[in-house]
């Protein structure tokens, strides 16, 4: 996954009420999506986390 | 039982002092390819392992071929279709595979056949281990081959210093122009200075060995039969089902999921349901399937694929 290819990212409901969200939905600018676990060691995250630090913000879950 | 030895002592020596019993680049035969076998230069993965980006892609093709060398059934084929600045495809290699290499000399081998310059680059990272330096990362050596109209081998020599935690191996172009072409196979590592004589034979493996190497970092599902089992279910409420995927190999972390094509529940119901994940670990994957009306609560559910095409790809490529 490519930095300048993401066009959203938003969190996916946590699996059980009152837990953390622990996936968020990344939509690419072709409108594939990949859901990506919130973990350090996934490259994909960590993609994520670059997109983030260049003042790019995760929307929230519904 | 008798050992017999061929060819001249230096070659007898690089097999015997093989450090790895396995190879240390994956599918470097490009025998593997369960995300499919042709796409365009986008920057993503196809043939298991291989990342490949073209910086024009709709002009660029990549595919797995049957075009090989003597000794290989496939290998990796690009081209161009129009004009494109450049275009790469490598390999980063996990940091609990290539750590034997810390401090020594390696070879790069592989064989090729083009119309234009090949690059080799070796890349490498000292922050955390395994950070992605894959087409991104600082370039430790690099080389450049000349066109070869047929296959043939090259070994690239070069050296892993102690403090490297990320490597990748990658092979790039210049600018391309409509015909251009690359084919690339038998990519092999090995520890050590090595020319072309010298250097070990390609580690073969059976393809369900290999196939088992490539899933650590991939495990696609695709539909081979309408409505196929997918994976079995429970009603969460009237609307949607929870299933899981249980990874025969386990991934190297908790893997990122897409889910391309059409998805039913086995009886009932014809109407597509939307997936997404619920929980993601290295051994498992719990997936919600979402279609009004289609469950119950507590109701145990087989998903199954519908008619088009369809798969579910799980990824933790480096």
């Amino acid at each position: 996954m490519d930095k300048d290819n993401i066009k959203t990212v938003k969190k996916l409901p946590p699996v059980m009420s009152g837990e953390d969200t622990t996936i968020v939905r990344v939509t690419l600018q072709d409108d594939a999506w990949w859901d990506v676990p919130m973990v350090s060691d996934n490259s994909d995250y960590q993609t994520v986390q670059e997109w983030v630090a260049d003042g790019n913000t995760i929307a929230e879950a519904d | 039982m008798a050992l017999t030895l061929h060819g001249t002592v230096a070659d007898n020596t690089a097999v015997l002092d093989r450090r790895s019993a396995k190879p240390l680049i994956i599918n470097g035969d490009f025998a593997v390819a369960q995300r499919g076998t042709s796409a365009d230069g986008t920057s993503a993965y196809l043939i298991d392992r291989w990342k490949k980006q073209a910086a024009t892609t709709g002009n660029v093709a990549v595919s797995q071929d049957t075009d090989a060398p003597t000794g290989f059934i496939n290998s990796q084929k690009m081209l161009a279709s129009g004009a494109s600045s450049f275009f790469q495809t490598g390999q980063q290699i996990e940091y609990k595979n290539f750590y034997p290499l810390l401090g020594k000399a390696a070879s790069l081998s592989f064989y090729y056949k083009s119309d234009v310059d090949v690059i080799i680059r070796i890349r490498t990272g000292t922050g955390g281990a395994d950070s992605v330096v894959l087409f991104a990362g600082s370039v430790a050596s690099t080389a450049t081959v000349s066109p070869s109209a047929d296959w043939v081998q090259y070994v690239h020599n070069f050296s892993v210093a102690t403090n490297v935690t990320s490597l990748s191996i990658e092979f790039a172009t210049g600018t391309l122009a409509n015909t251009d072409f690359v084919y690339l196979a038998g990519v092999q590592l090995e520890q050590g200075t090595f020319d072309a004589n010298s250097i070990a034979p390609f580690q073969h493996e059976s393809f369900g060995d290999n196939l088992a190497r490539c899933q650590r970092y991939c495990t696609a599902i695709t539909k081979e039969a309408n409505y196929g089992p997918v994976m079995m279910a429970h009603g969460v409420d009237a609307n949607t089902a929870r299933g899981a995927y249980f990874f025969r190999t386990p991934m190297r972390s908790a893997p990122s999921f897409t889910a391309t094509g059409d998805f039913i529940r086995s009886y009932g119901s014809s109407t597509a349901a939307s997936s997404a994940t619920a929980v993601s670990t290295r051994f498992s994957h719990s997936i919600d399937w979402t279609v009004s009306g289609a469950f119950a609560l507590d109701e145990g559910i087989l998903i199954t694929f519908k008619t088009g095409d369809a798969s579910l790809i799980y990824s933790a490529e480096l």
